[in-house]
């Protein structure tokens, strides 16, 4: 990877407006080309990167969009830290989304990855931008050498400026001009900074936007002001795959500053979604106009193939497929023999709802389809399937689609798909004009691309011992990947089970099997997607299993996961699964809380542990018992191993907000069906954590490692709802193996 | 017509009465910092202060605020200096995705009127936005401190 990056093609540069400005080349992705080889046909578009100003500001274009993750703030430390830069004189703002195509007719997008999903944007970036700021400081070296006639060598970048041994000192922004004359050696490689010596890397940051967030600044999607846009709401098919029967749009037309009322047909049922449902646009001059507008929409619907679906037909569904049998996915050893030779059998369902992602910014996104190029601008966690949907719709080329990504009031996986855009760009093209498209928070809930509901029948063999000879998970839900495109039936566990989820390869007999129901609920990427659930059954199951063997939670675990060992772990965050560092945050965790300390009467200690896109966490919770289903999370003490880390206030800020997270789902979150529509419709039945609820003290650990960087976005939010789960039952509750905790 | 006064402007609606402040703050002022996040008065990412209380003003019609005092996130930083509740968040790095962040600093700046020195059953009973992200633990700390800064600063004016 890193030889193409030690061309000279590597930074394009210039100067302007007294600026350097950096950019860094495309890079093929059609042809599957590994990020970082370059490209031999050379470069026409550069990815915007940074400018380095004449008064020695810096001014970071941060490649992947952020949401609440903090990369704004991680990865400009990354090329900050190589380049030699005063981090607190750079400002940050998103990198403008750029793609091209070479003369193969390939498309090329951007060298450093615009996207962010699956906590990958750290590590994907990890070395491309440390490279590209070790190769500005050299254009700075040498037009400092240049300008003074003093070696190289005897030359140095500290906190923004270049000094010499003699002692002389430039200021980065004084070396700016200079600097975009220079050219990189043909032979250059870029030397990057020893860990004992990063002065950026590792140390604390603050969130880069700060002050612009508690001032009010325009920085979402929803902020976007687009000249000409008419702002559009769209009554949605309540019934899942519904369409529009009849409609009279008379009085809705007759109200003033309604411009158009448009129709948009539902989307095959045979392929995977462009925008979610069937629906009535109304565009108008501003939201409470469009608000009306379509409440005076009369709208008799088709109810769709799904009419009879509720919440206890698919729970119904479940407890049937799981009486039959289904795809065994994994299968190690014989554990039929581990069963009929275990001292004990133990065996429990356990229960997840349909959950949404509840970000809080509603969706939204401005569209503006023209003859010859549309204009896509919203809150993205994919620019790069927002520019796929409106080429789809539009018949348009990629290159003349103009993606724009904001910040997003909050992603959880929602915005990885681009059903907002594709939606918005369908009522452009429908009306011909630019829109701005506004989803209530009725719609919200309504339509989503849902966490899966499953459930799981958990089964173990244990010995006299109360060891664990054989182990199963048997999973009926609703498959993530339902209706994608190029997905074999036989193919559909995927995205809910992971077949080298922990115990897999501890348990020398263990299956996974995996039943698909039928729902016409849309399924997707929520934060850290299936291992909410599966930690929840498996972290509760090992805490059953202790019980009924008399062991404790913390030895049981670490008895199970042995000595250190690095295990093939072929899911995201893979290629190893290393029990040696799941038993390192297990350890962690306990010793800060004091593992088996004495509580108070109804107090109890409950832990888990998880291993999720290349990162370890484990929790331990202390609750207190209260009346009836209640409780409270007094305190929860979280250790976290995400490799080399970038930015530890940051991590720290992931694990509070995932625990925190974890919690609210667990609490009160579900998403109801009833007749075939999702009957949820706002925060006051779908039921999130207020600070009340919230837990008032939480200590993290952040273990030091060399490991790669792993990103912290997702690791802290599963373990939660199984370490709740079995404090309450340590402090004398009853085992909760359903979630929502509490009833309605 | 209704005249009313936002940020110290006076203004005067003409439109339809029963428009919820929120949409007239941001569609016709392009006061932006106010935030849409379920428009029935629940969450509170749209809260202002209306006579100097806090106000989800998503469930606000402008009808109701003839003669009234509105003001919104952007008028909270006086002569450039942010307020105690403002760099308390910022002291604390309290925002994540963000979006919620100045419904919060808007609740919390009322409550600390009411509460200059408030326990944790007074913040727990008493406020309520919501934040998506979880940032209620740094939220809880940065509320006693801004506590502190605005004690310092001689009172909870």
């Amino acid at each position: 990877m890193n030889q193409a990056l030690t061309r000279r093609e590597f930074l394009s540069h210039s100067l302007a407006g007294g600026a350097l400005v950096v950019a860094a080349p495309l890079l093929g992705v059609a042809t599957g080309r590994p990020i970082g080889v370059a490209h031999a046909t050379g470069y026409q578009a550069l990815s915007l990167l940074a400018k380095i100003h004449p008064d020695n500001n810096i001014t970071f274009y941060y490649p992947s969009p952020e949401m609440g993750q903090g990369v704004d703030t991680s990865l400009a430390s990354l090329f900050i830290e190589e380049l030699g830069g005063d981090i607190d004189l750079v400002s940050v703002e998103p990198m403008p989304y750029l793609i091209e195509r070479n003369a193969e007719g390939e498309l090329q997008a951007a060298a450093v990855p615009q996207f962010a999903g699956g906590s990958t944007s750290i590590s994907r970036n990890f070395p491309l931008l440390r490279e590209a700021g070790a190769g500005v400081k050299q254009l700075l070296l040498q037009a400092a050498a240049e300008q003074s006639g003093q070696p190289i060598k005897q030359l140095r970048a500290d906190k923004s400026y270049i000094v010499s041994d003699k002692g002389d000192r430039w200021s980065f922004g004084s070396l700016a001009a200079a600097a975009a004359q220079q050219s990189l050696p043909d032979d250059f490689k870029a030397e990057l900074t020893p860990r004992d010596k990063w002065q950026v890397i590792g140390q604390h940051r603050k969130s880069a936007q700060l002050e612009k967030i508690v001032t009010g600044q325009p920085l979402y999607g929803m902020d976007i002001d687009y000249p000409g846009a008419k702002v559009a709401l769209v009554a949605r098919s309540p019934y899942l795959d519904g369409q529009v029967k009849s409609l009279d749009d008379s009085k809705a037309r007759a109200l003033p500053g309604v411009h158009a009322v448009v129709q948009l047909p539902r989307p095959p049922l045979d392929k995977y979604y462009s925008y979610l449902a069937a629906g009535v646009a109304v565009l108008t001059d501003d939201f409470w106009t469009a608000k009306k507008a379509r409440d005076l929409l009369e709208i008799e619907w088709d109810q769709g193939p799904h009419s009879e679906e509720s919440t206890d037909s698919l729970d119904q569904q479940c407890r049937s497929l799981l009486k039959g049998k289904g795809q065994i996915v994994r299968d190690d050893g014989d554990l039929g023999e581990a069963l009929r030779k275990a001292h004990k059998v133990i065996r429990h369902t356990y229960q997840l709802p349909t959950i949404s992602h509840a970000q809080l910014e509603p969706q939204n996104c401005i569209a503006h389809v023209e003859k010859e190029r549309c204009t896509v601008i919203g809150p993205f966690q994919s620019p790069g399937g927002a520019g796929r949907a409106a080429s789809a719709i539009t018949g348009l080329d990629r290159l003349q689609i103009d993606v724009r990504y904001t910040r997003l009031g909050g992603g959880f996986g929602r915005r990885l798909s681009s059903d907002h855009a594709a939606e918005a760009v369908t009522i452009s093209q429908l009306s011909g004009m630019p829109v701005k498209l506004i989803w209530t928070r009725e719609d919200d809930l309504a339509h989503d691309f849902y966490r899966p509901m499953g459930h799981h029948e958990m089964i173990a063999a244990v010995d006299k011992k109360g060891g664990i000879t054989g182990w199963a998970q048997r999973l009926a839900g609703r498959p993530k990947y339902y209706r994608r495109d190029g997905v074999k039936p036989e193919e559909l566990f995927g995205a809910d089970i992971y077949v080298d989820d922990f115990p897999a390869a501890l348990v020398k007999n263990l299956q996974y099997e995996y039943m698909p129901a039928e729902s016409g609920l849309p399924q997707g990427s929520w934060r850290a997607p299936a291992h909410t659930a599966n930690a929840f059954v498996v972290q509760s199951f090992l805490d059953e299993i202790a019980e009924q063997t008399g062991q404790d939670p913390l030895q049981l675990r670490l008895d199970l996961l042995g000595k250190p060992q690095q295990l093939d772990y072929s899911g995201h965050g893979g290629p190893v699964f290393d029990t040696g560092r799941m038993a390192q945050v297990l350890k962690s965790a306990a010793e800060r809380a004091d593992w088996g300390r004495d509580m108070p009467p109804g107090h109890a200690q409950g832990l888990a542990v998880h291993f999720t896109f290349g990162g370890y966490c484990a929790q331990v919770a202390e609750v207190e018992r209260l009346a009836r289903d209640r409780f409270k999370v007094h305190y929860v003490s979280a250790a976290i191993d995400v490799g080399t880390v970038i930015n530890p206030n940051g991590v720290i800020a992931q694990v509070e907000g995932g625990i925190n997270d974890g919690l609210s789902t667990a609490i009160g979150q579900q998403i109801l069906v009833r007749g075939g529509r999702v009957t949820t419709d706002n925060f006051d039945t779908y039921r999130m954590l207020r600070i009340a609820d919230s837990v008032p003290k939480i200590d993290v650990i952040v273990v030091d490692s060399d490991a790669p960087s792993a990103g912290a976005g997702e690791m802290a939010t599963p373990p939660l709802a199984p370490a709740v789960a079995n404090a309450l039952r340590r402090a004398g509750g009853q085992r909760l193996r359903a979630q929502p905790f509490r009833s309605a | 017509m209704v005249k009313f006064k936002v940020n110290g402007q006076s203004v005067a609606f003409d439109g339809d009465g029963s428009t919820p402040l929120l949409w007239y703050l941001r569609d016709n002022l392009k006061l932006t910092g106010t935030k849409f996040g379920c428009g029935i008065g629940s969450c509170g990412a749209c809260t202002v202060h209306l006579d100097g209380k806090a106000a989800r003003s998503c469930s606000l019609p402008v009808s109701a605020l003839a003669g009234r005092q509105i003001n919104t996130i952007e008028s909270l930083a006086t002569d450039g200096q942010l307020s105690p509740v403002q760099q308390a968040w910022i002291e604390h790095d309290v925002p994540q995705c963000g979006y919620c962040q100045a419904g919060q600093i808007m609740a919390v700046t009322d409550f600390l009127k009411s509460n200059p020195n408030p326990s944790d059953a007074d913040i727990d009973t008493k406020l309520s936005n919501l934040c998506r992200c979880g940032t209620y633990t740094r939220m809880r700390t940065a509320i006693h401190h801004a506590a502190k800064l605005q004690r310092k600063a001689g009172g909870a004016a």
